[in-house]
């Protein structure tokens, strides 16, 4: 599932306190804030280390493991990390969850999204964690994301951070409130 | 007519015989106002003060006056002293043995009176122009007496008797303050008569043999200090019940002899002696001069009695120092074959040098002045201070280890990871490697100083800082560490132990961008391998990323704290040459890390090369 197909998820079926969620622009803008890996794919020898990423990625051996953790180790660049969270949350991989916990503790933010992003994909524990980190987090943005990941990987403990997220960040409340008036009526008589 | 005769002889005689019936209490009421009036008496012997300098050399054979400004002989006397002598503005007071007194013309030496002392022992004796005080010992009776004597003739005066022992008297003005048991007595001069009594903190002592909390009072100015030769402690705090206001050089104590509070005269354990400057302090520090048998070191002592920087040393070529007195300005100190040397206490140079008559056991120096009429100097740098440490470190005489391993104290409290790095070298015996006993242990006590925290922090600002360190930035729990105001305090706690908690924060992606540079400063400052292996690690992570170069200036921060390490210049070298290393960051390393050769940032050797050269073996 790509980025952009993520953000057309319907979340109808979501529950989120006692009330319905609804799907927002603010959820596509908290998406698209970190841009996509292509974006910043500048030079070939750029393409050729996102590349060899993806490639250990999709090759699903406990060497290829080892291989990126070794890269990571060494230093990336951002577009490369990049690169290889998205190939990461498309091909998810349980043993890949250290590196991805790792790199969710990253300084720059659009990392640490796509991280949290393919680490919450591994499963409704991982999910819960990553909830949990992106809260926690005090990027704004990232807090956003808390609660797109709530909504993709839906469940009660879940639901618990990101109204615990809700009562600290008011913007962030005040925020998906005017999204909710702001819903037509179709959609959330629809859910 | 006849009656009043009888009263006023009753009266005379009472007080001719002061208070000789009248027992000391061990322990008794505390009642007056001693530090009032001890400033009071203190203020009007101020105000009669000669200014008549006299150094008054305690030799083998005798006892020898000498004038410290003309440098010429006042008189010569063949009387032996047994202790130590003290001086009134007429007269100089000298123990001799046979538990004898005598009191010499402060002019002439010609002897004035001799008398027998009451006891075995000389506790102390001080004097003004009317009364000597003597505290002495009756070994085989279990008992003090404090007694006074005319100044001028040698009659006594009083007399008190206690049970256990008393301190050293300190007479100001009209009063005699005396130590027994947990309290200061102040006893008139005249007669004897208990004026004040002051509590220090801590129970009364019990028991047939009662050895005084303290061995001597000391005024200084308004403030009054009692203690030992090793510990003061101020008398104005003690009444508040905080007894360790001032406390011994840390560490150093068992250098310092005890003696039980008896007068021991001039013995060999006089040449490891501690002056601290007892004036009123607010800014938490404190001067002190360490006496080491050939050796002198001037140092700052924080609130606690930690050594905390040197300020210079000073070494006789040979002979030791017997007799040491600090004046405002300089140290004067008295070697054993007699000469009379005078040290700026700003650097140690020497301001005056008067040659020696013979061997000197010891020396009583009377109304110096506080200044001498000398140019003013300055505090050398921090590379002659540092010098000076070496040269006392290297020096393989045994007698000065006690201020070597001072020295090594010092250094390991020093900010500068390089400084402290000379120690290591001193453990592991990459200096000082001849097998003498004194070296090793040198070299153990440089090893027992790895082992602790360098810093000014004590235990419990330690405990409290690690937990402040272990919180980790919570945007749910509201929680922002303020990372450079820790870390900055984690430096000057010197606390090796916290390199984990910093390295944790400094990685945590919730740490404010202005906070980085600090934590890798600290981390750089604390200079423990591990301490390094978290920066590189920071440098490694981040070194391809322009948002986190341009974020703060931690990264930077990091290569000149790498490249100023020889061990860390191949991985500055690899970061160079990664094609997708920020072309930023790769421009500053390349300026610092040249592809072949040493790095062209200061090198340790340069930035410390007095100590850097603790390493070369031979120096």
């Amino acid at each position: 599932m790509t980025l952009t197909a993520m953000s057309q998820v319907s979340l109808r079926s979501l529950s989120f306190g006692t009330r319905p969620l609804r799907r927002g622009g603010w959820i596509l803008a908290a998406v698209l804030m970190f841009g996509t890996s292509a974006d910043t794919a500048w030079a070939n020898p750029m393409m050729d280390l996102q590349l060899e990423l993806t490639e250990l990625v999709e090759q699903d051996d406990e060497a290829s493991v080892q291989a990126l953790r070794n890269r990571v180790d060494e230093g990336l660049p951002p577009a490369a990390l990049s690169a290889m969270l998205d190939a990461c949350r498309e091909h998810p991989r349980d043993d890949l969850a250290p590196l991805l916990q790792d790199l969710a503790m990253h300084r720059t933010s659009a990392i640490r999204a796509r991280a949290l992003l393919a680490w919450a994909g591994l499963g409704p524990g991982a999910s819960v964690a990553a909830i949990r980190a992106a809260a926690d987090d005090r990027d704004s943005g990232v807090r956003r994301l808390a609660v797109v990941l709530g909504r993709l990987h839906p469940s009660d403990r879940g639901d618990a951070i990101v109204r615990e997220l809700l009562a600290h960040d008011a913007e962030l409340a005040e925020e998906i409130a005017a999204q909710e008036l702001e819903a037509p009526e179709g959609e959330e008589a629809g859910s | 007519m006849t009656r009043a005769l009888l009263l006023s002889l009753g009266l005379s005689l009472g007080l001719s015989a002061g208070c000789a019936g009248r027992k000391l209490a061990v322990h008794g009421e505390p009642g007056g106002n001693l530090l009032a009036l001890s400033a009071k008496q203190g203020a009007r012997a101020d105000k009669q003060h000669k200014d008549a300098p006299l150094v008054v050399m305690v030799e083998e054979g005798g006892v020898r006056a000498i004038d410290p400004i003309t440098a010429t002989d006042r008189w010569t006397s063949s009387l032996r002293a047994q202790g130590h002598p003290a001086a009134n503005s007429t007269a100089v007071f000298v123990p001799l043995s046979g538990h004898r007194l005598a009191a010499l013309d402060r002019v002439s030496g010609m002897v004035l009176w001799k008398i027998e002392l009451p006891g075995e022992a000389l506790s102390g004796l001080d004097a003004n122009d009317s009364t000597v005080v003597v505290t002495v010992v009756d070994h085989r009776k279990g008992r003090s007496r404090a007694v006074g004597y005319s100044a001028l003739d040698g009659q006594l005066r009083w007399m008190r008797r206690t049970e256990g022992r008393l301190g050293a008297p300190a007479v100001v003005g009209s009063v005699a303050l005396v130590p027994v048991g947990n309290q200061v007595v102040a006893l008139g001069t005249r007669a004897g008569w208990e004026r004040a009594r002051l509590d220090l903190a801590g129970s009364a002592p019990g028991g047939d043999d009662i050895v005084p909390a303290v061995e001597r009072v000391s005024r200084r100015g308004e403030a009054l200090y009692a203690g030992t030769a090793r510990q003061w402690v101020d008398l104005q705090t003690a009444t508040s019940g905080k007894l360790d206001a001032l406390a011994e050089v840390q560490g150093y104590g068992e250098v310092f002899e005890a003696n039980e509070g008896l007068d021991a005269g001039h013995a060999d354990a006089e040449r490891l002696r501690l002056w601290v400057d007892l004036s009123p302090t607010t800014a938490g520090h404190r001067d002190a001069v360490f006496l080491c048998r050939r050796a002198v070191v001037a140092m700052r002592i924080d609130d606690r009695g930690m050594p905390r920087a040197a300020q210079w040393t000073y070494l006789s070529d040979g002979p030791e120092f017997v007799g040491f007195d600090v004046r405002e300005d300089r140290v004067v100190l008295v070697r054993e074959d007699g000469l009379l040397v005078q040290v700026s206490r700003e650097d140690g140079a020497e301001l005056d040098r008067i040659a020696g008559a013979g061997p000197t056991r010891g020396a009583l120096m009377v109304d110096l002045p506080d200044h001498l009429s000398k140019a003013r100097r300055s505090k050398p740098d921090r590379e002659l201070r540092l010098a000076m440490m070496r040269d006392l470190i290297l020096d393989d005489d045994p007698r000065l280890l006690p201020a070597q391993q001072l020295a090594v104290e010092i250094l390991w409290r020093d900010d500068d990871a390089d400084v402290r790095h000379a120690v290591e070298r001193i453990a592991l015996g990459e200096v000082r490697d001849e097998a003498s006993a004194a070296s090793a242990q040198l070299r153990a006590h440089a090893a027992e100083r790895l082992a602790e925290p360098w810093g000014a922090a004590d235990a419990d600002q330690i405990a409290a800082l690690r937990r402040e360190l272990e919180a980790r930035p919570s945007y749910l729990s509201d929680v922002r560490p303020p990372a450079a105001v820790l870390a900055r305090k984690a430096v000057a706690a010197g606390d090796q132990s916290m390199v984990a908690d910093l390295v944790a924060l400094l990685n945590h992606p919730s740490t404010e961008a202005g906070d980085l540079d600090p934590l890798v400063r600290a981390l750089g400052d604390l200079g423990t391998p591990d301490a390094l292996d978290g920066v590189l690690g920071f440098l490694r992570r981040y070194h391809a990323d322009d948002g986190v170069l341009y974020e703060s200036a931690a990264l930077t921060s990091a290569v000149d704290i790498l490249a100023a390490s020889a061990d860390h210049v191949g991985f500055l070298k690899e970061v160079v040459e990664d094609p997708f290393t920020a072309p930023a960051l790769r421009d500053y390393i390349a300026a610092r890390v040249p592809a072949e050769g040493p790095p062209t940032t200061p090198d340790v050797r340069e930035q410390a090369p007095e100590i850097a050269s603790l390493s070369t073996p031979g120096l």
